[in-house]
C-alpha cells in the first residue's frame, strides 16, 4: 500500500481539568479515543492511521459527531495528511513508540 | 473493515484494553498494542499463546480471519463469525433450496474461471501448453460432466512446476506441496471469514457435498483463487531453491501474497482478501436472484507477475 494513500488523522485537544468531574471528562474521553482506534502520540495528541482518503473522511465524519455531542468545551482540532508526511516529522527530544512504527505497516510480524 | 495482516510466531498473551489488541511478549517482556479494527487477518504460527475470551469474541464480532495452526504447523482451525447478518435464515433458506441448474451452471463457471487462471500462470512461464489449456476451459461442460478440472490439473501440475513424479497432495510433506497447502490455507480462511460474514452457511456447497465437510461452499469458491497461490510460490521457489523445509521466514514470505494487488475483479485491482469479499458477495446475490450472470470471477493481472517470472 502506498504511503501517499495511507491517511493519517491527528487529533489535538485541550479538556479543562480543574474539578473531579472535568478530570473524570478528561479520562472518559481518552477511554473513547483508545476504543475508537486512536492511539496516544504524546499527551493530547492522538493519531489514527486509515487505508485511504475515503475512509479517514468518514472517519472525520464520525470523530467530529462524537466530539460534538459529547464535549461542551475546551479546544479540540483535528488534521488530515498523509503517511508520507506524517514520516517526515522531526522528533527533537523523545521517542516513537513502537505502536507508532507500527501503524503503517501491513503485514506486522512478531 | 482491516487492512493489517498479523503474524504471530513468538510465544505471547493476548488480551483486551480498552477494545483493543494488547500482545504481551514473554521474551521480550513487550507489550504491544494493535487497533483492533485494522486488523484483516491473524495467523497464529505457533501453540504458545494464551488468549482471553474477550479477545476472542471481538475477533469473530469484527470479523477477523483468524488461523490456528497445530504442532506440526499445519493450518487446523478457522474462527469463523456467526449469527453476524441480519438476513441469515432467509439466505440459510435460498441456500438449500437452490436449484440443480444453479448449481452446475455455477461450478462449469467456476471451473472454467480456474482453468483460464491456470492458463495464464502457464503463459506467464511460456509453456507451449498454456493454449491446451485455453481450449480446455472453453469446453467445460454443464456441471464438468467431462471432468475437465482433473484434465486440467494433469497437464497443469506436470507444467509448473518441471518435476517429474510432482504429484499434488493435501497431505504431502515435500516442499513444494507443504507450501503449497500453507497458501491454500490463508486464501481457505480468508474466504471463510468472508461467507460466513455475508451470512452464507459454509456447509451447503454447490459441487462439494463431502459430509464429514463443513467448509464445502468454502471450498468450492476457492478454486479460481488457487492459481494465485501457485504463481506466488513458483516464485518464491526460485528465490529460496535450498529450502527443504517450512520454516518461519519462508511462511511470512507466502502470507505476504495477501498484500500484492494483483487482483482483476469487477474491472479493478484489488487484493486477495478484498477480491475473495467481492466475489462472495457477488455469489450471493446470484444466488438470491437465481442469476448466474450475476457472478464475478477473478484474474490474475499479468503486469503484476510479469517481470517476476522471467
Amino acid at each position: 500500500m502506498s504511503v501517499f494513500r495511507i491517511m493519517w488523522l491527528m487529533l489535538m485537544f485541550d479538556l479543562p481539568t480543574k474539578t473531579k468531574k472535568q478530570r473524570k471528562k478528561y479520562h472518559w474521553f481518552h477511554a473513547e479515543l483508545e476504543k475508537e482506534g486512536y492511539s496516544m502520540i504524546q499527551y493530547s495528541v492522538y493519531g489514527k492511521i486509515f487505508s485511504s482518503t475515503e475512509s479517514a473522511k468518514l472517519g472525520k465524519k464520525r470523530i467530529k459527531k462524537f466530539i460534538k455531542t459529547n464535549i461542551k468545551n475546551g479546544n479540540i482540532r483535528i488534521l488530515m495528511f498523509t503517511d508520507k508526511q506524517f514520516a517526515s516529522m522531526d522528533i527533537i527530544i523523545g521517542e516513537q513508540s513502537i505502536e507508532e512504527k507500527n501503524e503503517p505497516k501491513q503485514l506486522l510480524l512478531f | 473493515m482491516g487492512w493489517k495482516i498479523i503474524h504471530l510466531s513468538k510465544a505471547c498473551k493476548i488480551k483486551i484494553k480498552s477494545e483493543n489488541l494488547l500482545l504481551y511478549f514473554y521474551e521480550e517482556k513487550q507489550e504491544i498494542k494493535v487497533t483492533i479494527k485494522d486488523i484483516d487477518f491473524i495467523l497464529f504460527d505457533n501453540t504458545q499463546f494464551s488468549i482471553t475470551g474477550k479477545t476472542l469474541e471481538l475477533l469473530a464480532k469484527n470479523n477477523i480471519a483468524t488461523l490456528f495452526i497445530d504442532e506440526e504447523f499445519t493450518p487446523c482451525g478457522i474462527l469463523t463469525p456467526y449469527f453476524q447478518h441480519s438476513t441469515m435464515t432467509e439466505i440459510a433458506h435460498i441456500q438449500i433450496s437452490l436449484t440443480k441448474e444453479f448449481k452446475e451452471k455455477a461450478w462449469q463457471e467456476i471451473i472454467k474461471s480456474k482453468l483460464i487462471n491456470q492458463a495464464k500462470v502457464l503463459e506467464l512461464y511460456r509453456s507451449s501448453k498454456a493454449k491446451d489449456l485455453v481450449k480446455l476451459s472453453s469446453q467445460v461442460q454443464i456441471g464438468d460432466k467431462n471432468n475437465d478440472e482433473a484434465q486440467g490439473a494433469r497437464l497443469y501440475w506436470k507444467q509448473l512446476f518441471k518435476i517429474p513424479n510432482f504429484k499434488r497432495e493435501q497431505g504431502a510433506t515435500d516442499i513444494i506441496n507443504s507450501m503449497l497447502n500453507y497458501g491454500y490455507a490463508i486464501v481457505r480462511a480468508c474466504m471463510a471469514r468472508s461467507i460466513s460474514a455475508s451470512g452464507l452457511l459454509p456447509i451447503f456447497g454447490i459441487w462439494h457435498q463431502n459430509k464429514y465437510n463443513a467448509f464445502n461452499l468454502v471450498d468450492d469458491l476457492i478454486e479460481p483463487f488457487r492459481a494465485f497461490v501457485d504463481i506466488h510460490i513458483k516464485i518464491l521457489r526460485k528465490t529460496y531453491t535450498h529450502k527443504i523445509s517450512l520454516d518461519t521466514q519462508l511462511k511470512r514470505e507466502i502470507i505476504s501474497l495477501l498484500n500484492f494487488e494483483c487482483v482483476e475483479i469487477k474491472g479493478g485491482i484489488s487484493n486477495i482478501p478484498r477480491a475473495v469479499e467481492l466475489f462472495v458477495m457477488n455469489y450471493k446475490k446470484a444466488m438470491i436472484k437465481d442469476d448466474n450472470s450475476l457472478i464475478l470471477y477473478p484474474s490474475i493481472k499479468e503486469m503484476y507477475f510479469k517481470y517476476e517470472c522471467l
